[in-house]
């Protein structure tokens, strides 16, 4: 694969979280281009969730530089990170339970400073329209993903592939540059794997990037031209999953341990 | 027939202070101990701007700061602005950082230093004796005798209680609202969706002090003096107590549970001396139902008489396009 | 005269009371997690039952024992009774915290009704006053110090040696792991409740003693003067909250010499807000007592 001469969309230098005595992230290290679908991958406890943490503000890192769009974004509170571009989702799916669906659809979609005790009363044209705007694009994201008729149930009645399906569409609604998606096929039947599969590449046709964590090799395989292996906390090789499975480190690390397809 | 007007009073001015309540507590999830601090500042604030300069004579011996003689109406948005002002300042404090717990410690140090202060010092707000001598609001225009001034201060109450429903209303269903549900349901989601939690937790706060001082100011101007009684900061609890037993965040709930809770209970308990002699059991016993009533429902009903309300949205499959943008609110169905 | 000294010999004393009352606050929390706003309570009841008791006769012991057994027996129902059919079901901290301050608001009004809402004298013939090196202390100052003291060195020795404080210490680690390790955690969480009840109604008593006159709000108004030096010392630390209290208790009588002495719990506050703005941690580094 040849590196292009671009400035990457993402570049994570020295990116460490420790735990008291366990190195969750520890000299993680990587860059990402614009519009690429790369996987991370790495057995269990290798950092990934922490790494998808650490770049979307939740948790802090230890040490490290996180430049996201020309911007360095460490230690940025989750909501700035958000705005300038970021979304990611959860690995267990975190909806609103007592928000209707179509509610958390909205909340995914960037206020732009409209969601102010004034803007419920003042400059009613201007809010209504950008209301009314948000609303026609949360309900077609419904509709895309099979929640239309559930749109004013209550989040917490949705099945668990339901849920997945509506924490897909709020980050298809987020319209990021960057989309981190941990494990968002984790459980779900093929059907909705299918659906979502269709999803991420809507999500690269609309100019997004993603991140993918995945256990699923095959599907890694499948939708990514390239993939990351983390082992305990660092990036042990980077390459098409082919490259990967010539890799002694990583065979002995990780692709050695499970049968891959 | 008076005594259905007075409790019909303080019952509407109640309500309004428990709609205040439910915005931190069942809007934003967080415990407010010093909520009765923003309604003495109310009572305070309409009070003295209100009341001509302090002339402290022998005979009446209060002092207190300001003393601007504003008219009624501008002097209730007067004291709706402080208490909004003095929830700012706690709430930038207690939320910065804390969470759950810490914050309740801390709105009860806030709520307590204050009393202290006001209490002490007696240039302020007239200290332990507190301030009195208001007139009653707007009769020198209305020009009514005293049975007919407490129906139009009753009428003024349910006419305030109404709009105070329906501004909460619609700031419940407004991307604001929206905004701060899903920050009382999972803080972290909502902040990874770009939602600015400490800034949405101060505003709702802050909404919360206002309403609290604007509920105070109606109620100095019905009692026409105010000073640091036996009020007890926990008596919160009573508040939250009505929101619970009505149905958290759901208005027209928080309404019933505060005329069950705070007028129904403690009319009926004052009874209770009739009964044995005792004299101080009623006002005690109200709180005693009242407190336990939260614990009854936390255990069985922790929704509440009414659930939480949905926004329900009424378009139609068809006609995607001409959706119309009103969203309205419907009981919840499904327990 | 020495102010300065006279106004640390008087915070000794009340660091002494609060101490007492920190310790078992501390030392429920570390081991349950609930921030239990009827802490005062226990006090207060413990107050009670050392008013009615002195009654009948002046001696002391039998005074401070009604207030232990009052004190546990609140703390014995506030569990069981009351947050245990809660946490089975897995209730959140907040509801937790909401059931302890309704509880408050439910005793302060029991005791309403039964002693009325006026102040009650409760005093012990406090003897002469001894000059102590700088201090002036009496009789009653020395008896609530040593009582202190006692307390704190036999809490240290259950805790670090007894089987009961190894057991406490395993359920405030990981209460699943203790549970599934064969310790009886429900039994250590109640013995918990009552030991703290116990200790708390004990200083309620010598705090009812030391102010003389109080009321059903005795407890709840000293409830954040606790809080205070729980958190200052770092809540659900025994020796931080003894740190705590010194600091609290101290302060607070040193700085009514200069300002009005009603301000003296507002100054509690004050280090409070303060201590939680910037190092809720508390200002007691963890030191391995597990």
């Amino acid at each position: 694969m040849a590196e292009a001469q671009v400035p990457a969309l993402l570049e994570v230098r020295g990116l460490r979280k420790h735990y008291g005595g366990v190195k969750a992230v520890d000299g993680c290290e990587f860059s990402v281009l614009r519009g690429e679908l790369i996987g991370l991958i790495g057995p269990n406890g290798a950092g990934k969730s922490t790494v998808i943490e650490l770049l979307s503000g939740l948790v802090k890192p230890d040490a490290g530089t996180v430049t996201f769009d020309g911007r360095e974004i460490q230690g940025r509170p989750p909501h700035k990170i958000f705005a300038s571009g970021l979304a990611r989702c959860f690995q267990l799916a975190k909806e609103w339970p007592l928000l209707s669906v179509l509610e958390n659809l909205l909340i995914a979609i960037p206020p732009d400073g409209s969601d102010t005790i004034r803007h419920a009363f003042g400059s009613p044209r201007r809010s209504r329209a950008a209301e009314r705007a948000a609303r026609e694009r949360a309900l077609s994201a419904a509709e895309q993903y099979r929640l239309y008729p559930l749109r004013n149930e209550y989040a917490y009645t949705l099945s668990g592939g339901q849920k997945r399906l509506l924490e897909f569409a709020r980050i298809a609604l987020a319209q990021p540059k960057l989309a981190l998606l941990d494990e968002p096929m984790a459980g779900v039947n093929p059907v909705l794997q299918t659906q979502i599969e269709g999803g991420i590449r809507s999500l690269l046709a609309g100019g997004s990037t993603v991140i993918l964590v995945e256990h699923n090799l095959g599907f890694v395989e499948s939708l990514c031209d390239r993939v990351i292996v983390m082992v305990a906390g660092r990036v042990a090789a980077v390459g098409s999953m082919a490259e990967l499975r010539e890799n002694t480190v990583v065979q002995d690390a990780y692709l050695g341990g499970t049968s891959v397809a | 027939m008076a005594y259905f007007v007075t409790v019909g009073t303080i019952g509407a001015i109640t309500a309004i202070l428990c709609l205040g309540v439910n915005i931190s507590w069942g809007w934003a999830g967080q415990i407010d101990l010093a909520y009765y601090a923003y309604v003495a500042i109310g009572a305070y604030g309409a009070m003295v701007l209100e009341l001509p300069k302090a002339h402290p004579t022998a005979t009446t011996p209060s002092s207190y700061v300001l003393g601007l003689h504003w008219p009624f109406l501008p002097s209730l948005v007067g004291a709706t602005a402080f208490g909004g002002a003095a929830a700012l300042i706690v709430g930038a404090i207690a939320l910065r950082r804390l969470r759950g717990d810490y914050i309740a410690i801390i709105t009860a140090c806030a709520a307590l230093m204050l009393t202290s202060v006001l209490s002490q010092d007696d240039r302020l707000v007239g200290g332990y004796i507190g301030i009195y001598g208001l007139t009653q609001p707007l009769n020198s225009v209305l020009k009514l005798g005293p049975t007919g001034y407490s129906y139009f201060y009753l009428g003024l109450c349910l006419v305030a209680l109404l709009l105070v429903y329906l501004v909460l209303e619609r700031i419940y269903r407004s991307p604001f609202g929206r905004s701060l549900r899903a920050v009382r349901e999972n803080d972290l989601a909502a902040a990874a969706f770009g939602r600015n939690l400490y800034s949405l937790r101060l505003r709702a706060y802050a909404l919360g002090g206002a309403v609290g001082a604007f509920g105070g100011a109606l109620f100095a101007n019905y009692l026409l003096a105010w000073s640091p009684t036996a009020w007890n900061i926990l008596e919160v609890v009573l508040l939250m107590s009505g929101v619970m037993v009505g149905g958290r965040a759901n208005s027209r709930g928080v309404i019933i549970g505060s005329v069950i809770v705070l007028s129904i209970i403690p009319e009926v308990t004052r009874l209770f001396p009739l009964l044995t002699s005792n004299s101080t059991i009623g006002p005690s016993a109200a709180v005693i139902i009242g407190a336990s009533g939260i614990i009854v429902m936390l255990r069985f009903r922790p929704g509440g008489i009414l659930k939480e309300r949905k926004v329900v949205d009424h378009s139609q499959t068809a006609s995607l396009n001409a959706t119309s943008p009103t969203l309205t609110v419907a009981e919840r169905s499904n327990g | 005269m020495n102010h300065f000294m006279l106004g640390i010999g008087f915070g000794l004393v009340t660091a002494a009371i609060v101490v007492l009352s920190t310790v078992a606050l501390s030392l429920q929390f570390s081991v349950t997690r609930t921030i239990n706003f009827a802490h005062g309570e226990l006090m207060t009841v413990g107050a009670y039952a050392g008013y009615l008791v002195a009654q009948h006769t002046s001696n002391l012991l039998p005074q401070a024992l009604a207030a232990v057994a009052a004190g546990a027996a609140l703390g014995w129902i506030l569990n069981w009774g009351l947050l245990r059919p809660f946490t089975r079901r897995g209730a959140s901290k907040l509801v937790l915290f909401v059931l302890t301050v309704a509880t408050a608001l439910i005793v302060q009004n029991l005791l309403q009704i039964g002693f009325g809402g006026s102040y009650v004298n409760y005093h012990y013939s406090v003897g002469t006053a001894y000059h102590v090196g700088p201090f002036l202390w009496t009789s009653l100052n020395i008896v609530t110090m040593a009582v202190a003291a006692v307390i704190l060195i036999s809490l240290h020795l259950m805790i670090s040696r007894s089987r009961f404080g190894k057991a406490q210490r395993a359920v405030a680690d990981d209460l699943m792991l203790a549970r599934t390790t064969g310790i009886a955690a429900e039994r250590i969480i109640s013995l918990t409740w009552v030991l703290d009840g116990g200790i708390a109604g004990l200083a309620g008593m010598f705090l009812a003693l030391q102010v003389g006159t109080f009321t059903p709000t005795l407890g709840f108004s000293y409830l954040l003067v606790i809080f205070s030096a729980a958190i200052v010392g770092g809540i659900g630390r025994m020796y931080g909250a003894m740190v705590g209290s010194l600091v609290i208790g101290i302060v607070m009588e040193v700085s009514a010499n200069y300002i009005n002495p009603s301000y003296k719990e507002t100054m509690a506050f004050l280090i409070l807000v303060v201590v939680l703005l910037f190092r809720p941690q508390g200002i007691v580094p963890a030191l391995s007592e597990g």
